[in-house]
């Protein structure tokens, strides 16, 4: 039964699929993108930090060109600004600019871009953000207040492209993962005395527990999964 | 002789406290500012529009009330200094904010998330986001000295499921859930609760729209649990003066619906 399981998910779920993974870690990029190329996908990285509507649609028409179409667009991105722990009061104004404006406006860009590839022939997106966005973090008032940000924006992208047959999800990462400089944070801790969590033991690591999370959604057995949240934390809050 | 004794119970809840009230002149902001002075604060009503925290002034005068107006934009951090000073300079202290102020008209009009611009984001996100940021940076060392001190976004549903009709506001209202159980934890240790309420409440824009569609007001009401809108001032407002209140000083980095059963989904 095992080896079945293994079996199982060892199958290529993205052959003959064309996926752009689009972040602001190279490392992060990096990781998943050899996940999602194990899945049989053909994969071109980019960097995310879209300053403008147009960069973000230029980038990705040419990525999508080089892949001759594009099924899967995956998405994670935050300014340098929101990755340093520190108290909000002591948060310059200009940085919270870029962590929380210009943030989320990568992401818009993206999204659009993501829109104009996809509109037609339908295909799916996935968001990744801190795992810690659904419970909070000190110090990372502002990274927080953007991924919660990119979350929703998901589900409204969601609800507006289904008829595109368009598909939009969430899924969250440790954030040692989603960005080296976040290894120091003050992560809360899961009020379990049991136990230590997380209940599987480690933190799923990117090529492997995540990609394969990624392409699951990515693939058309997911095809009934659209503005939903994906907690890759190993069983550690065991939120939403 | 029942809202006699309403009034004389709120009166004893935030007697002697000191309440900031973003985006108080209208609506769901000037509900809460109502209540909070029922309930015995001392409020500075603030808004955009000196002539509209004037009106709300006046509701709180007729009932007895302590308030004063004060136009503030919270976009403009400047400008939130300038509300602070003049609160502590008027009260000597401030121990409740409660940010309540977004981008008017704009947070209801449907747009095709498409064709959002720059300017579109900018518009709703420099009041609703940049105004937390500037209420709470401008507001902590007087709440920290409170020792009671309680932050209170005004957030939506619109912020837990998402929003065709609107992508901007949802999403800001989404972020507006990660500042706040973020603050929360920032901010526990200094005795601040910041909390988050999600209203679904009859507001002025409300009723005209639901008088011209009145097939959609009636679909949209029946699905309430409770088979009505809430009530500014007694339904939101009272929510509010409860989590300022020392009876709810336990609870913080919460997101309330405070909605008639609306939303079950949290």
């Amino acid at each position: 039964m095992v080896d079945s399981v293994v079996q199982k998910t060892s199958a290529a779920l993205l052959a003959c699929q064309r996926a752009i993974v689009a972040t602001g870690s190279a490392a992060l990029g990096a990781a998943l993108a050899s996940g999602l190329r194990r899945h049989g996908a053909r994969v071109i990285e980019i960097d995310a930090a879209f300053d403008s509507r147009a960069a973000a649609d230029a980038t990705l028409a040419d990525a999508a060109r080089e892949l001759g179409g594009a099924d899967l667009v995956v998405h994670a991105c935050a300014e340098p600004a929101a990755l340093i722990s520190r108290p909000l009061h002591t948060l310059a104004v200009e940085d919270w600019n870029a962590a929380a404006h210009r943030g989320m406006l990568a992401s818009l860009y993206c999204l659009q871009g993501a829109h104009a590839l996809l509109r037609d022939a339908g295909g799916a997106v996935v968001t990744v953000g801190p795992s810690a966005s659904l419970v909070g973090a000190p110090g990372l008032v502002a990274l927080m207040t953007l991924a919660e940000g990119q979350r929703t924006l998901i589900k409204s992208a969601a609800r507006q492209w289904g008829r595109h047959g368009m598909r939009l999800n969430w899924v969250g990462i440790a954030g040692r993962h989603y960005a080296p400089a976040l290894a120091q944070a003050a992560w809360p801790q899961t009020p379990e005395l049991g136990p230590p969590p997380p209940a599987l033991g480690r933190v799923p690591d990117l090529p492997t527990d995540v990609a394969d999370v990624i392409a699951w959604l990515g693939s058309d057995g997911a095809r009934g999964v659209t503005g939903a949240s994906f907690n890759l934390d190993g069983g550690d809050w065991m939120v939403p | 002789m029942s809202s006699t004794i309403e009034t004389l119970a709120e009166s004893r809840l935030l007697s002697g406290r000191v309440a900031i009230v973003t985006g108080a002149g209208a609506g769901i902001g000037r509900g809460i500012a109502q209540a909070l002075a029922a309930a015995g604060a001392h409020v500075a009503v603030t808004g955009r529009r000196l002539s509209t925290c004037d009106a709300t002034l006046s509701l709180i005068a007729d009932e007895g009330g302590s308030a004063i107006a004060l136009e503030v934009d919270v976009s403009d951090r400047a400008a939130v200094d300038r509300a602070v000073d003049a609160v502590i300079s008027r009260w000597g202290r401030l121990d409740i904010v409660v940010q309540n102020a977004n981008a008017g008209g704009d947070s209801s009009h449907p747009i095709a998330l498409e064709e959002i611009t720059e300017a579109d984001w900018s518009r709703q996100a420099r009041v609703a986001w940049d105004g937390n940021f500037h209420c709470a940076q401008a507001a902590l060392p007087h709440l920290k000295a409170s020792g009671r001190g309680r932050f209170i976004v005004l957030g939506s549903a619109f912020g837990l499921h998402g929003a065709a009709m609107n992508p901007i506001y949802s999403a800001l209202k989404g972020g507006d859930r990660g500042f706040v159980k973020s603050l929360a934890r920032e901010w526990g240790s200094h005795g601040i609760t910041v909390n988050a309420i999600e209203p679904a409440a009859m507001t002025e824009p409300a009723e005209a729209f639901f008088a011209q569609n009145p097939a959609v007001r009636d679909m949209f009401i029946s699905m309430f649990p409770l088979g009505r809108m809430g009530e500014p001032r007694n339904d939101i407002g009272r929510a509010v003066v409860a989590l300022c209140s020392d009876m709810m000083g336990y609870v913080s980095g919460q997101n309330l619906p405070v909605d008639g059963g609306l939303y079950t989904a949290l």
